[in-house]
C-alpha cells in the first residue's frame, strides 16, 4: 500500500506532465496553471514542484532550457519529451482504469452476494 | 499564463559551466518573486506578500537542498557519460590513425609483444617462486623451520625431537608437518624389475593437514603411520607412467625396498607436492621408512640426525615474534642437552613463502629475481622507448595534421589523450601475443631437463598474478611509449606548423640526442648477444671436436645403488665383483670396471690430499677431484697410463692403501719428480697412501675446461654402494643394453638399474653440452629479441631526422640533386650508428666471451667467424631499418617537401 507522499507525488507527477502538454512552460506557470485547473481544490505545497520536476528531467520526459519570461526575467523553461508525451499518456489511462475501478468498489453491494465469482 | 518561447538565452549557456545550486536558486528566487508581485497586486504590502509567498512554496529550505541534491546528481551522471563517449571516441580515432598504418603499427606492436612477454615470464617465476602462497586456506600461516650450528651457518635439515619440541609449543603452533627425500627400490611385482623412485615419506599428517587432493583412494593418517602401516601413495605422474593409470591401483602390493606395502590412494593431477622444483613419485610415513629401512628408528629420537624438512602452522593471531620466541626456546632446550653440547644449535623459523625453494638457498632467490626483473625492466623500457621512437618520428610527420586539429578546437589535453589513446589501444594489442609468448617462454622452461640425481620438475603453472601482471605491464608499456610523444603534440604551437614558418620541430634537440644514445647502446647491445650466441653455436659443433680424454665410443653405462637393497659392505662388493665377472664373460664385451662418477656428469667427488710442503693458500692440504674406480677402469675407458701402473685385483683392503693421481696433480703435489712411489695423506695425520700410477688428463666437469688435478682411489679398499658399471663393447654399445640389465638382475633381481645409456649419450646429456644448448637458445633467443628491438629504435630515429629534414630535402632536390644522392644521405645517417654501436659493442664482445671461456668447446674467445657473422647480421639490420626511411625520402616530390 503506497504510502500517501507516493500517492501525491505520483498524481503530482501527472498534472505537471498534463500542465506541459500544451507548451513550454515555466515552474511558477506549471503551478499556476494547477492551481486553475484544479479549482485550488489541491494544496500541494508549490515548492514540492520543484523536486518533481528534476526527476522528471532525470528519468528523461522533461527537458530545461533557460530562457525569458514574459517580464523579460531569466526563467527556466521545461517541455515535455518525446518519451515524455508517452507517459503523460499511459499515465493518464492508467489514473482512469484506476479510478474507474475505485468508482466501481463503491457502488458495488457489501457484504459480497452470494454466488459471485 | 501563455507558453512564453525561450529566446535566445540558449547557446550562450552551452558554453558556461554553471552550477546546478546557483540554478536551483534562481529558480526559486523567480518563483517566490512571481507568486509575491502577484500577491501585491491584489493588494497586499511588498512584506507581506513576500511572506505570503513564502509560506505557500513550503519550506523552502528543505526543498531546495533536495531539488540541488537531485540536479548534481543528474548533472555528474551527465558529465560522466560524456566522459565515456569522449573516451569511446578518442579510441575510434586511435584505431583508424594505427589502421592507416599497418606495417609502423605491426612492428610497435611486435615489439611491445615481446618486451611484454618477457617481463611477464618472469612474473611468471616470480609469482610461482615468491609470490604464490602454498594453497592451503592457512597458506600465510605456515612457517618453514630449519636449524644451523656453528660449523655449518646454512640454515639446513631439522632432527624429529626438534620437530616434536616444536609441535608441543601449543600455544604458538596448531600443527606441523616433517618430510624427508627418499630414494627407494621399488618393484611393482615379483616378477618385473626393480626400479629406483623418489618418495616423500612424511608424518602422518601430511595428507590431511596439507589438504593434498586426491584423484584415487585416499592419503595415509597419524594413526598409520605410528603403527608402521605398510601403506603408499602413488603420485599422478608415476601411476601414469609406471601404472598406466589402471584404477585397480588401489589395494595392489608393490615392493618398497624389499618390503611389500599396499597401494592406497592416487594424489591428483597437477599436484606439485611441498616444493615446485622436486617431482616426487610416491608418498611414505616415516613410521612405514622404518619396514625398509631398519636404521632410520634411530633417528625419532636422535637430537644429531637431522633430516627432516619441517613446516609448523602457527595459529591465527600468533605473530612471527612470538613464532620466534618459541623456537629460541626449543634452541635453548636443545643447547641444554647433553648430547648437543657446544654445537650452537639454532632453530630458525621464517614464513614458507621466504624458504623457496629451500631455506638453504632462499636467501639467494630475491637476489636472482631482482637481477631477472632489472632485465625485463631494461627490455621493457627498450621497447617502450623505441615505440615512443616510432611514435615521435610519426609526430613529426604529421605536425601538420595535429596543427590542424589544433586550429578545429581541440584542447592540448585532447591531443595528448589521441596520442595516450593510441599506445594504450597499441598496448592492447600487443597484450594477448605478449602473454602468448610469456606462457610459451615458460613452457620451455618448465621442460628443461636436468639429468640430476634429484627428480626436478619447474612447477610454473601461471596463475593469476601472473595474468594480471601481464595486463599491468601492457598498459604501462603502452602508457609509456606514449608519454613523450603526447606531451610532444600537445606542445606543438598551431599558428607556427600552419603556416610552415621555420623547421617546426617537434622534439627537442636535446631529447633527440638522448634517443641516438640509446639506440647505439642498443645496438652495442645488440651486437654483444649476437657474438655469444654465434660462439655458442660454435661450440656445440666443436663439442664434437674436443678429445674428453677418455673413450667415447663403444661403452655403455648403468648405474645401480645396492643400498636400495640393504647391503652392507661385504655383501656389496660380492655383488659387485659377480656383476663385472658376469658382464666380462658376455659376447660382445671387451670388458668392464666399475666407478662412482662418470666424466661430465653431475656429480663430482672431491677430497684433500696432504703433502709436505705443499700448501694451498694458508692451508696445509690441496682439494682435489676424487673418484674411487675398480681394476681395469683406466683401460676400459680408454685412458692413457702415463707412468706406473693401474689399479689390479691385489689393491684390496689388508694391501698397502694406493692411490693414482692425473697429469695436473702429479704436477702440482710432486713438482719436477716422478709421482710414482710418492706418498701421500688423505686426512691430516692419518695413513699414508702410495701413489702407484699417474694418468692422461681427462675433462670431467667442462669441455672447455683446463685439466683438473685429481686423484684414484681403489674401491677394492673404499667401496661404495652406489656405482656405475662402464662395459667396453665390440659393437654398437646400445645393443648391449638389454643383455647388461639381465645380468644386473641375474645376479639380483631385486636391485634397480637405472641410467642405462651410452657413452655418447651421457656426453650428450652432460653439463658442458646442456649448458652451453641453454646458453646458445637464451642468447639466440635475446639476440633476436633485441635485433628487432634495435631495428625499430634505428627506423624510428632514421625516420625522425628524415621527417625533420624534408623541407632540406626539398630544397635539395629543387637545387638538382638526385633522388639517388637523397637515399645516400639518410642511409649515411644509418651507417654511423652503426659504426658507433658496433665499435663499443666489439669492445664489449671480447670482454664477455673472455668470461664465459671455459664453457666454449673448440673455439676461441676471438673467434673471427663468429665475430664478423654477428657484425655482418647487425649491419644487415640496420641495413633495413634505414632503407625504408631512406626509400620515402627519395621519393618524395619537390614541391610538397618543400611545403611541409
Amino acid at each position: 500500500m503506497p504510502s500517501e507522499l507516493e500517492i501525491v507525488r505520483g498524481t503530482l507527477d501527472l498534472l505537471i506532465l498534463k500542465a506541459l502538454g500544451g507548451g513550454a512552460q515555466h515552474g511558477y506557470g506549471i503551478a499556476r496553471w494547477i492551481e486553475w485547473a484544479t479549482g485550488d481544490a489541491l494544496r500541494v505545497g508549490e515548492g514540492s514542484l520543484y523536486p518533481a520536476l528534476q526527476r522528471l528531467e532525470t528519468r528523461g520526459w522533461v527537458k530545461a532550457e533557460w530562457g525569458a519570461s514574459e517580464q523579460n526575467r531569466k526563467a527556466k523553461f521545461y517541455t515535455l519529451t518525446r518519451q515524455g508525451h508517452a507517459q503523460l499518456r499511459l499515465e493518464v489511462d492508467t489514473w482512469t482504469r484506476f479510478t474507474v475501478a475505485v468508482q466501481r468498489a463503491l457502488e458495488a453491494p457489501v457484504p459480497m452476494p452470494a454466488g459471485a465469482p | 499564463m501563455s507558453a512564453g518561447d525561450p529566446g535566445g538565452w540558449r547557446r550562450v549557456r552551452r558554453f558556461f559551466r554553471v552550477r546546478p545550486a546557483d540554478e536551483v536558486d534562481s529558480e526559486i528566487a523567480f518563483h517566490l518573486a512571481m507568486r509575491a508581485a502577484e500577491l501585491e497586486a491584489v493588494g497586499l504590502a511588498p512584506e507581506e506578500a513576500r511572506e505570503r509567498a513564502r509560506h505557500r512554496f513550503g519550506d523552502v529550505d528543505a526543498i531546495r537542498d533536495e531539488a540541488v541534491t537531485l540536479a548534481e546528481r543528474r548533472v555528474r551522471a551527465g558529465r560522466r557519460s560524456e566522459w565515456w563517449q569522449g573516451v569511446v571516441r578518442d579510441l575510434q580515432v586511435a584505431a583508424r590513425g594505427l589502421a592507416r598504418r599497418p606495417g609502423l603499427t605491426a612492428g610497435a606492436a611486435v615489439t611491445l609483444a615481446l618486451a611484454i612477454g618477457v617481463a611477464t615470464s618472469v612474473l611468471a617465476v616470480a609469482d610461482a617462486f615468491l609470490l604464490r602462497p602454498y594453497p592451503v586456506p592457512f597458506g600465510d600461516r605456515l612457517v618453514a623451520v630449519a636449524e644451523s650450528d656453528r660449523s655449518n651457518d646454512l640454515a639446513s635439515n631439522v632432527a624429529f625431537p626438534t620437530f616434536e619440541a616444536l609441535r608441543a609449543e601449543r600455544g604458538v603452533f596448531e600443527d606441523g608437518v616433517a618430510w624427508t627425500g627418499e630414494t627407494v627400490s621399488i618393484r611393482a611385482g615379483a616378477g618385473d624389475a626393480a626400479e629406483r623412485r623418489f618418495l616423500q615419506v612424511a608424518t602422518g599428517n601430511l595428507f590431511s593437514l596439507l589438504r593434498v587432493p586426491m584423484a584415487l583412494g585416499r592419503g595415509f593418517t597419524p594413526e598409520e603411520d605410528r603403527q608402521r602401516a605398510p601403506v603408499l601413495v602413488l603420485s599422478h605422474r608415476y601411476w601414469q607412467s609406471r601404472f598406466g593409470a589402471d584404477p585397480s591401483v588401489v589395494g595392489r602390493a608393490v615392493l618398497v625396498g624389499g618390503v611389500p606395502m599396499t597401494i592406497i590412494g592416487v594424489t591428483a593431477r597437477g599436484y606439485a607436492g611441498t616444493s615446485n622444483l622436486i617431482a616426487v613419485d610416491g608418498f611414505a610415513t616415516l613410521g612405514a621408512m622404518t619396514l625398509w629401512r631398519p636404521s632410520f628408528a634411530a633417528a625419532f629420537t636422535d637430537t644429531r640426525a637431522a633430516s627432516l624438512k619441517v613446516w609448523m602452522v602457527r595459529r591465527p593471531g600468533v605473530s612471527m615474534a612470538q613464532v620466534e620466541r618459541a623456537a629460541a626456546t626449543v634452541s635453548a632446550w636443545l643447547e641444554a642437552l647433553p648430547a648437543m653440547r657446544g654445537r650452537g644449535l639454532r632453530v630458525l623459523v621464517m614464513p614458507e613463502w621466504r624458504a623457496r625453494p629451500d631455506p638453504a638457498i632462499a636467501a639467494n632467490v630475491p637476489v636472482v629475481m631482482v637481477l631477472f626483473g632489472a632485465l625485463a625492466l631494461l627490455v621493457l623500457v627498450a621497447a617502450s622507448v623505441n615505440v615512443a621512437g616510432l611514435a615521435l618520428a610519426r609526430a613529426q610527420a604529421r605536425r601538420g595534421e595535429l596543427a590542424l586539429r589544433r586550429a578545429l578546437g581541440a584542447s592540448r589535453a585532447r591531443l595528448g589523450r589521441l596520442v595516450v589513446a593510441e599506445s594504450l589501444l597499441l598496448g592492447a594489442i600487443a597484450l594477448v601475443p605478449g602473454i602468448g609468448l610469456a606462457l610459451w617462454l615458460v613452457h620451455r622452461l618448465a621442460s628443461i631437463h636436468l639429468a640430476t640425481d634429484l627428480p626436478v620438475q619447474f612447477d610454473l603453472e601461471p596463475g593469476w598474478r601472473t595474468y594480471a601482471g601481464g595486463v599491468v605491464v601492457a598498459m604501462g608499456a603502452g602508457l609509456l611509449a606514449g608519454l613523450a610523444p603526447a606531451w610532444q603534440a600537445g606542445r606543438s604551437a598551431p599558428t607556427g606548423a600552419l603556416r610552415d614558418e621555420g623547421r617546426g620541430s617537434v622534439g627537442g634537440r636535446a631529447r633527440t640526442r638522448l634517443r641516438t644514445t640509446l639506440v647505439v647502446a642498443q645496438l652495442a647491445a645488440s651486437l654483444v648477444l649476437l657474438v655469444s650466441a654465434g660462439l655458442f653455436v660454435r661450440s656445440l659443433r666443436g663439442a664434437s671436436r674436443v678429445d674428453p680424454g677418455f673413450r667415447t665410443d663403444r661403452l655403455l653405462l648403468a648405474s645401480t645403488d645396492v643400498s636400495l637393497a640393504g647391503y652392507d659392505s661385504v655383501r656389496a662388493r660380492r655383488f659387485y665383483d659377480a656383476l663385472v665377472r658376469r658382464v666380462e664373460a658376455l659376447p660382445g664385451v671387451e670388458r668392464a670396471a666399475l666407478a662412482t662418477e662418470v666424466p661430465q656428469g653431475y656429480n663430482h667427488g672431491i677430497a684433500d690430499a696432504y703433502v709436505d710442503g705443499v700448501t694451498d693458500g694458508g692451508s696445509d692440504h690441496v682439494g682435489l677431484m676424487a673418484t674411487r674406480v675398480s681394476a681395469g677402469y683406466f683401460a676400459t675407458m680408454g685412458i692413457a697410463v702415463r707412468a706406473g701402473r693401474e689399479f689390479a685385483a691385489g689393491d684390496t683392503s689388508g694391501a698397502p692403501r694406493t692411490v693414482m693421481l692425473n697429469e695436473a696433480a702429479a704436477r702440482l703435489l710432486f713438482p719436477g719428480r716422478d709421482a710414482v712411489g710418492e706418498s701421500m695423506r688423505l686426512e691430516r695425520g692419518g695413513p699414508p697412501v702410495q701413489v702407484v700410477g699417474v694418468v692422461r688428463d681427462v675433462k670431467i666437469v667442462f669441455l672447455g675446461e683446463s685439466p683438473r688435478p685429481s686423484m684414484y682411489l681403489p674401491l677394492g679398499q673404499r667401496m661404495r654402494e652406489e656405482l656405475t658399471l662402464h662395459v667396453a663393447t665390440t659393437g654398437d654399445p646400445a645393443a648391449m643394453a638389454g643383455t647388461v640389465r639381465a645380468a644386473f638382475r641375474a645376479v639380483d633381481p631385486a636391485l634397480p638399474v637405472y641410467d642405462v645409456r651410452t657413452m655418447e649419450e651421457h656426453l650428450g646429456g652432460g653439463i658442458s653440452l646442456v649448458l652451453v644448448r641453454l646458453a646458445a637458445a637464451a642468447a639466440t633467443g635475446i639476440g633476436v629479441l633485441g635485433l628487432v628491438l634495435t631495428m625499430v629504435g634505428v627506423y624510428g630515429v632514421v625516420s625522425y631526422g628524415v621527417a625533420q629534414r624534408t623541407r632540406e630535402f626539398g630544397v635539395r632536390m629543387a637545387l638538382g640533386a638526385d633522388r639517388g644522392d637523397l637515399l645516400a644521405r639518410v642511409l649515411r645517417e644509418g651507417v654511423m650508428l652503426l659504426a658507433a654501436g658496433a665499435g663499443v659493442g666489439a669492445v664489449a664482445a671480447l670482454a664477455v666471451s673472455q668470461a664465459m671461456a671455459a664453457l666454449l668447446m673448440g673455439v676461441g674467445a676471438r673467434d673471427l667467424v663468429a665475430y664478423g657473422g654477428a657484425l655482418a647480421v647487425l649491419a644487415l639490420a640496420v641495413l633495413l631499418a634505414t632503407w625504408l626511411p631512406a626509400r620515402r625520402a627519395s621519393r618524395m616530390e619537390p614541391v610538397q617537401a618543400l611545403r611541409m
